[in-house]
């Protein structure tokens, strides 16, 4: 048994969070799981949706700013969410799980398979923490390995702020176990800009093929400046197996996983088509 | 009224199911229940040493700790082989076989407990493979040996048939345990009232669990009654015994009230399932086509209780060369013991297993022939009056042809091609058939009965007394719709109830695709003795020819006058105001002495035709578009057949895709909903839903029985299709993404 306090102020949530055996609890659609389970056992659940500031996206010149608990499915409603990040949620879970669960906590769950977190590693998103004042991170920095990040007791996540890149089309691919309600076996998530038939610039990133999401920059210099062939994906294809080290579970084969992740780079070729 | 059958009626249990107002069994509470639940084993394979219940027992809200020794009974059930133990008293089997039932007052206090209860054993060598339990050293888990049951059947000359045909496939396929998720797992509630253990359950067998629990307990039957209310899904997982004897055992001997609900991951590891099996065939055709032979081995895979296998085992050793005319056969089937998962009951029955084999058997042999897949099954499809790979003589409706020649004139059939000229590079399209038949009933040798029940109540209105569970595939409302056309009475006159050991009578399981065929039935029967006993006491009444009275509504007409059912209730001697019928279940009129349960004589026929999408990169399928043909006698319900159809097929194409149970030394690994992968709405298709209705005569308005039919031909058609899409043959499920892309090589299959 726990108890779950709701405060509608910042400050008063980092307080009562500096108590021991304490948690956040945004949409819950994580943290409930673990809780039934019984792999913890909080005394104090500190709900922080009420909060009106962690909430809400917004734009400014460069950045576009989304607040921690803003749920999956504003994301998905707002014109201003950039378009890789729109498609990655719209892949998630299903419509209930997408308006319960937010991107702060897919973030702090920090799972390979967290499906925010391929487009947040190549926009080269940074969060902000609050705690006893505020710091900045890039997203890379700020999640540390499978389920763990730099957040301390006390701290919280509270926004995310997302560069604006012009001229950008992208390639989202989520491989799951089935089309909806699914933790993605492999995904691949790809940024690029092109110039006639040439990749000006490409951002190349996976997830659940690695202990984080994995931006293969190996990858993103050859193909930089290049034309897409067959070939030269090949090339790439195989850095990409070199470089992905997944693991085994009931869900899939390392194998599996690290033969689609090199698979998935073939999709460049519809770009040339 | 006839009118009513044939059209779409709402279900009868609609409105109190949406609104939230029905009761289901996990829901039932009242003041002062106590919760219960089990201490199970954590090994496979062990002997009990010792059980230690003094901490647990010291448990704030702990009431009660049963072991085997609280039982006066035989502490034994089993549908057909009374080898499972209430509570374990010397050995476990599997992991979840229970040792202890624990009664509390809370859920915490009851996990507490169980957790607390110390189990000593002596871990003994564990078999988790049934070929490796057939041998001579593996570990023996019952005294009786590892095999349950061995059925052979032979038929014509399969040796000469070989040698008379012009080529020979043969090939080997495996399918692995399959769970039936139904919505609401193994729960129920229980106490005493009127001096009776009374029973709340989800339960297919309300009635085989009375004798169940007077047996195990020791407790005459007189003083149990079982009630099955509408409960959250079976799909046959429901029967026989779950926690029907917990449930007593508590309520008996503490005089409390007591619910038993048990959490997904403990009914996935812990229940009935389709059985994993292995097959092996080999069937010889002649050039054009024409089969000549058929050869099979079955093992079977029943885990560590029997429940079902010996005679789902036989039901795939009946249908195990499919709906098609084999002069020459010959099949073993074993069902083994393994130290796995319990395998039992469930939708198909044995069916699904055997269809996939055959099927892609089938299709190996169109290949090998250069020959169209629909042909070929075309060719040798049974008609009335054949007789069957096992030699028995189809004289009751037999429609698999027309199910043949109905999918051509489906719309899918006629789209599949522009469909699969949309392939791209990276996703290839492939369309596959699959046939399949399914026995109704309980097959030769096994008691199959209902008798129904109908009343005419003092307001003039008639009440159908439900014989049979409905666990939700609308069987109920069947009851009411046949009443109604029967009673020439508008629907909203028909009461009804589900089954009650108090006041319904045995008519059996809800299972065997027979529920709606035998017990509707038996209804007609009893309504026409009602009928009868009415226009009798009218026409006395009226002083005119019972014959020139008429049934209408709520009143009996003649040319003399009309007079009210609420008349005829009160003319009516109370006994003469219930009827009640006994029908048995037709049987095979040759072949009998097979064995027990085959064969079978009232047969529903199916063909499906999938199209599906291969992406090459990953090797996922989807099924992109779906449709059953199948021949179920008369549709009387026409969106209730559509509902059972879509459900058979979405669970057809799990099994065919995603589901199955990944066992790790008799562990399911995947036992909840985030890992056991079944379709959700936008995995499956729109189904191309189309019914031929050979109608039976022997069922009632022509009706057979269509809750299995659909689930058995899914994975062969979808497999069909993989291999026309990527020519890739699948022989063991589900479909393993990663073995289709271990056969394409990217470099090779993209231009
Ligand atoms: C059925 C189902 C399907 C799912 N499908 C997907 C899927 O397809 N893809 C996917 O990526 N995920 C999926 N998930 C996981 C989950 O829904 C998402 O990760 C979701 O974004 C989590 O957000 P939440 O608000 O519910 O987190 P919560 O459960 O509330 O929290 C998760 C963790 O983060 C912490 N936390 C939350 N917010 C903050 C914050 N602002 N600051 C500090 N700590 C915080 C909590 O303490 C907890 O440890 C699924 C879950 C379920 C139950």
């Amino acid at each position: 048994m726990f108890n779950v306090v709701a405060p509608e102020n910042l400050q008063i949530a980092i307080d009562i969070l500096s108590g021991e055996n304490t948690k956040v609890i945004a949409g819950g659609t994580d943290l409930m799981v673990r809780v039934r389970q019984g792999m913890f056992k909080p005394d104090v659940l500190v709900d922080i949706t009420r909060i009106r500031s962690l909430r809400g996206i917004k734009k400014t010149d460069d950045h576009i700013e989304i607040g921690a608990t803003t749920t999956h499915s504003d994301i998905l409603k707002n014109p201003d969410t950039p378009p890789l990040l729109k498609e990655a949620v719209s892949k998630i879970g299903s419509p209930q799980i997408r308006n319960l669960g937010t991107i702060g906590g897919n973030i702090v769950n920090a799972s390979p398979a967290g499906d925010t977190l391929v487009p947040l590693y190549l926009y080269e998103a940074t969060v902000e923490i609050t705690g006893k004042g505020t710091k900045e991170l890039p997203i890379e920095e700020f999640i540390k390995g499978p389920g763990k990040t730099v957040l301390k007791q006390g701290e919280i996540l509270s926004n995310i702020r997302i560069p604006i890149l012009k001229g950008y089309k992208h390639i989202f691919h989520k491989v799951g176990e089935r089309d909806a309600m699914a933790i993605s076996v492999a995904s691949m998530g790809i940024l690029y800009k092109t110039d006639g038939d040439i990749l000006q610039d490409i951002r190349v990133a996976f997830g659940s093929v690695y202990p984080t999401v994995i931006r293969i920059k190996e990858v993103e210099e050859l193909l930089r400046n290049q034309r897409i062939s067959k070939d030269i994906l090949i090339e790439a294809s195989k850095i990409i197996e070199k470089n992905v080290k997944p693991i085994s579970d009931v869900r899939a084969t390392a194998m599996y996983r690290k033969k689609v992740a090199g698979r998935l780079i073939f999709r460049l070729l519809e770009i040339s088509r | 009224m006839k009118a009513i059958i044939g059209k779409p009626l709402n279900r009868v249990d609609g409105e109190i199911k949406v609104t939230g107002r029905h009761l289901y069994p996990s829901d039932m509470w009242e003041d002062g229940t106590l919760l219960l639940g089990l201490k199970r084993s954590v090994h496979p394979h062990a002997i009990i040493k010792r059980v230690d219940t003094q901490e647990a027992s010291k448990v704030d809200g702990v009431v009660r700790i049963f072991t085997y020794k609280d039982i006066s009974g035989t502490n034994r059930y089993g549908v057909v082989h009374k080898d499972q133990q209430v509570l374990a008293e010397e050995k476990v089997r599997y992991i979840g076989d229970a040792i202890c039932l624990v009664a509390a007052t809370n859920r915490e206090a009851l996990k507490e407990a169980i957790d607390k209860i110390k189990v000593e054993y002596e871990v003994l060598p564990a078999v988790f493979d049934p070929v490796e339990a057939m041998k001579e050293n593996a570990p023996k888990i019952h005294k009786s040996g590892n095999i349950l049951q061995h059925t052979t059947v032979s038929y014509g000359d399969v040796e000469k048939g070989f040698k008379e045909s012009d080529i020979i496939i043969e090939g080997s396929y495996s399918v692995p345990f399959i769970d039936h998720t139904p919505m609401e797992t193994e729960a129920g509630f229980a106490k005493m009232q009127d001096g009776k253990i009374t029973v709340w359950a989800g339960t297919q067998t309300p009635f085989r669990d009375r004798k169940e629990i007077s047996k195990a307990l020791g407790i005459p039957e007189e003083k149990i009654r079982v009630i099955a209310p509408f409960f959250g899904g079976g799909f046959g997982r429901k029967d026989g015994i779950t926690v029907q004897i917990y449930l007593a055992l508590a309520a008996y001997i503490l005089k409390r009230p007591v619910k038993i609900y048990y959490s997904r991951e403990e009914s996935i590891q812990t229940s009935y399932h389709r059985h994993a099996a292995v097959m092996y065939y080999k069937t010889g055709a002649k050039r054009d086509g024409m089969l000549t032979a058929v050869q099979a081995r079955l093992i079977f895979d029943t885990g560590a209780y029997a429940s079902f296998g010996g005679e789902v085992m036989s039901l795939g050793v009946e249908h195990f060369a499919g709906p098609y005319r084999v002069p020459n056969s010959r099949v073993d089937g074993y069902a083994v013991y393994t130290n796995n998962i319990i395998g039992g009951a469930m939708r198909g029955f044995g069916v699904p297993q055997v269809t996939f084999a055959f099927e892609s058997q089938m299709d190996k042999i169109a290949k090998a022939l250069n020959m169209d897949r629909w042909e070929i099954r075309y060719k040798n499809a049974l008609e009335h009056g054949d007789k069957t790979a096992i030699g028995h003589t189809l004289i009751y409706s037999t429609g698999v042809k027309r199910t043949l020649k109905k999918v051509r004139e489906s719309n899918l059939w006629k789209g599949k091609d522009k469909l699969i000229a949309e392939s791209t590079p990276f996703k290839r399209r492939g369309w596959g058939i699959a046939c399949s038949y399914q026995g109704g009933g309980l097959g030769v040798g096994i008691p199959d009965f209902a008798e129904a029940k109908v009343e005419l109540l003092p307001s003039g209105r008639y009440r159908v007394y439900g014989g049979i569970s409905d666990m939700g595939q609308g069987n109920t409302t069947g009851y009411v719709q046949i009443a109604s056309a029967a009673l020439n009475a508008p629907v909203e006159m028909i009461e009804y109830t589900t089954p009650d050991t108090d006041r319904t009578l045995d008519s059996g399981p809800s299972a065997a695709s027979r529920t709606t065929y035998i017990y509707g039935k038996a209804l007609l029967g009893a309504i026409e003795l009602l009928k009868d006993e009415i226009l009798q006491v009218a026409a006395e009444k009226l002083s005119c020819p019972k014959n020139s009275c008429k049934l209408i509504d709520d009143r009996v007409e003649s040319d003399k006058g009309t007079i009210h059912l609420s008349e005829i209730y009160k003319l009516l001697p109370e006994k003469k105001r219930v009827s009640t019928f006994y029908v048995d279940m037709p049987i095979s009129k040759d072949r009998r002495d097979i064995g027990s349960g085959l064969p079978h004589i009232v047969y529903a026929y199916a063909t499906h035709l999938a199209v599906v999408e291969v992406d090459i990169l990953t090797g996922k399928v989807r099924v992109i578009g779906y449709c059953s043909v199948s021949d179920v006698g008369k549709v009387i319900n026409p969106p209730v057949f559509e509902g059972q159809v879509e459900g058979a097929v979405a669970q057809g194409i799990g099994a065919a895709l995603t589901e199955g149970i990944k066992l790790k030394d008799g562990l399911a690994l995947n036992n909840n909903f985030t890992t056991y992968i079944v379709p959700t709405a936008v995995d499956v298709p729109q189904i191309e839903v189309i019914a031929v209705e050979s109608a039976e005569p022997t069922g009632p308005f022509g009706l057979k029985g269509t809750g299995e039919i659909n689930v058995d031909a899914p994975p062969a058609a979808v497999v069909s299709a993989i291999e026309n899409a990527v020519g890739v043959r699948v022989s063991s499920l589900p479909v393993s993404p990663e073995e289709i892309i271990k056969s394409i090589e990217v470099e090779d299959a993209i231009p």
